[in-house]
């Protein structure tokens, strides 16, 4: 079950016992179905001096954290349902509402929105920020019934292009490289082998291009609930990181990062000069933890560090420097 | 994807090979060619462990090529992970050899034979003439995905675009091309693409720097120890593409996959002299509707023709097999445009 389902399932047991619990029934929407809708967004007075770790949450919240310390700095509200996040060279995180069908722009640091993208009829469930150009890429999965798309906002803005591959169904994952091609993922085989799990849109391209990427075994099946940048490569989620070389359409595999614990949810690579990213941050969702675990990278290993004030199942992470 | 789905999974990548194994007695399917069409339970490199098959299909040789002695195109393709052989100039498709995990870069031997770079499974497969599988040799090393064939020596030169654990790529000799090989590097070259030897037994290898701020040659001498880098003069070339001698002009033929530093292939002619080489004449090529092609990552100049494939990530046509003239270029003699999908590597078998 993923996080779209966790949160579907969340969802119906709530309107379930709504409708079991609530008597009388009044007209308009239950105000319940909205869990932080009297809590407001908030964020301390010096959250802009530091680089930020913004989490999304199950619980509908987006929650802010000091990189280096792991405290808690902010929580951003007004969610429905946030999933993946990215995040611009000027340090404005965007956020992908997915039951909302938009995606939410707030400067680094800052309590309240820069502005809406505007998703619909589609569902936004990752994105990504071209560095040459600063065109926003959302991987929109549309469901069982609805072939996805990835949604191009020109400078993050406006109506977006709409790129669909025939190969591709839901898509669930993308990532820009420093050159801007775009790699975008269905997630996982599914129930049709025939189908693709990887596209990619080269910089400046008119379509997607489905493609092959190989694993640490020629019969390696990818499970990817996240790809990212880390300076040099993409990489790949799959419990364990993988890195990969995408050009000219052609994929090699490169190398794997063992973390310990695994990781579950998208990862992000903190990276402040222009090479190789030194530490990776992902959800980690299991019996013993919940929480954002820190582990070094490329060597990987045991997590160094961890967050958990605030964490439910996180799903989005993204790390804004401070500018 | 939780603990637990993730350990089934790597039970299953353990457990699927071993099955594999031990369902096909690690033997590989005799081939019996008959009649005029196609017969599908030919050759397939898969031996002993399964390869992953995107397309889930069966090799299979037409009767022609198994009779013919003809020059052929083999042509690998990492889209659906096949080989195809195809006639010469007419391109008409005469076997599909299956099995393969990533098929790359191309060369072929003194004999005929065609050797195949596969990356993900980290090992070169040796096809005859008729697409057969006449041997295989393991590359622990790295990632092939070009090869080279020292027509002085009857070595084998394998270049790993990468080497496993994110080190550098290198260039492995396999003397006689068997055995253990031995491992060459540029310390300036990170990634290595492409290769060829001239008539002296000096190898020539194109890739990139560790940055991947540019494109890099480099020449292996004969018998040297290490290699090290072609200076170019008079033109840039940005990505590398294929790497040919052409003993007729005595001049190197590299391919550069970014022509002008656009979506667009071509190759130059090379003239080497000590550790310079001076690019010279301009190839472009034309795909079947008449655009500049897209990617054409190894091409083979054969008798005043070039032949190989345009990988068409660009949108403008599909991608397709050709035949164009050598060295004018332009409108492709023939085309195929009914197989591939992400077309790499050429080598003509003769």
């Amino acid at each position: 079950m993923n996080r779209r389902d966790a949160f579907s399932l969340a969802f119906c047991i709530g309107v379930a016992f709504l409708c079991a619990c609530a008597g009388p029934q009044s007209s308009g929407p239950p105000a319940s179905l909205s869990p932080q809708a009297e809590r407001h967004s908030w964020m301390v007075p010096n959250a802009s001096q530091q680089d930020l770790v913004y989490v999304s949450n199950t619980d509908s919240e987006v929650t802010v954290y000091s990189y280096s310390q792991q405290t808690l700095v902010g929580v951003l509200t007004d969610f429905t349902q946030p999933m993946g996040e990215c995040v611009n060279a000027a340090g404005d995180v965007f956020i992908a509402d997915y039951a909302a069908k938009q995606i939410v722009e707030y400067a680094h640091g800052a309590a309240t929105p820069l502005k809406t993208l505007d998703d619909a009829p589609d569902s936004p469930y990752a994105c990504s920020v071209d560095p040459t150009t600063g065109n926003l890429a959302v991987a929109n999965d549309d469901g069982a019934s609805n072939q996805g798309n990835v949604a191009i906002f020109p400078n993050a803005s406006g109506t977006p292009t709409r790129y669909t591959d025939s190969t591709l169904y839901n898509f669930q994952a993308c990532s820009y490289d420093i050159h801007g091609n775009l790699l975008v993922s269905n997630g996982s085989a599914g129930p049709n082998p025939s189908l693709s799990l990887f596209a990619w849109l080269p910089k400046g391209g008119s379509k997607l291009v489905s493609i092959r990427i190989p694993g640490p075994q020629p019969s390696w099946q990818w499970g990817v609930d996240g790809i990212t940048w880390d300076g040099e490569y993409f990489v790949l989620e799959n419990y364990y990181v993988y890195r990969v070389i995408v050009t000219h359409g052609q994929a090699y595999y490169v190398g794997e990062t063992q973390l310990d614990p695994g990781i579950n949810s998208p990862v992000w690579i903190y990276n402040d000069t222009k090479g190789q990213g030194t530490e990776l941050i992902g959800g980690v969702d299991d019996d013993s933890e919940n929480g954002v675990d820190y582990y070094p990278y490329p060597g990987g290993g045991e997590a160094t560090a961890q967050i958990t004030h605030g964490i439910d199942r996180a799903f989005g992470i993204t790390i804004s420097l401070a500018q | 994807m939780s603990d637990m789905t993730a350990m089934l999974a790597r039970i299953c990548c353990l457990l699927l090979p071993a099955a594999a194994v031990c369902g096909c007695n690690g033997g590989l399917p005799q081939s019996t060619v008959s009649g005029a069409s196609p017969d599908r339970a030919l050759t397939s490199v898969t031996r002993g462990v399964a390869a992953f098959h995107p397309d889930r299909g069966k090799s299979w040789i037409s009767s022609k090529l198994a009779k013919t002695t003809s020059p052929v195109l083999f042509v690998s393709d990492s889209g659906t992970a096949d080989v195809y052989v195809y006639s010469l100039p007419a391109l008409k498709l005469l076997a599909t050899v299956t099995g393969f995990s990533q098929p790359q870069g191309e060369c072929s031997d003194n004999k005929g034979d065609v050797w195949v770079t596969d990356a993900s499974a980290q090992t070169i497969y040796e096809l005859s003439h008729s697409g057969r599988l006449e041997n295989e040799l393991v590359d622990s090393s790295g990632y092939p995905a070009g090869c080279a064939w020292d027509s002085t020596t009857g070595n084998l030169a394998v270049m790993n675009i990468i080497g496993t654990g994110s080190t550098s790529g290198s260039v492995l000799i396999f003397t006689h091309a068997s055995g253990a090989p031995k491992q060459y590097t540029n310390p300036e070259q990170f990634y290595y693409s492409f290769g060829g030897y001239d008539a002296s037994g000096d190898l020539f290898v194109d890739g990139r720097r560790a940055d991947e701020a540019g494109f890099i040659l480099s020449e292996l001498p004969r018998a040297a120890a290490s290699a090290h880098t072609v200076k170019l003069t008079d033109g840039t070339i940005y990505f590398p593409g294929m790497v040919q001698w052409n003993a007729a002009q005595g001049e190197l033929i590299v391919g550069d996959q970014s022509c002008d530093n656009q979506y667009a292939s071509c190759i130059y002619a090379l003239t080497i002299s000590g550790d310079t080489g001076k690019v010279g004449a301009k190839t472009s090529f034309e795909n079947y509707s008449g655009s500049a092609i897209c990617d054409l990552a190894q091409g083979v100049v054969f008798h005043n023709q070039v032949e190989g494939s345009d990988y068409d990530y660009c949108g403008s046509t599909t991608s397709a097999t050709y035949v164009w003239s050598y060295p004018s270029g332009g409108t492709p003699l023939d085309y195929n445009n009914s197989t591939d999908s992400a077309p790499v590597g050429a080598a003509v078998s003769q």
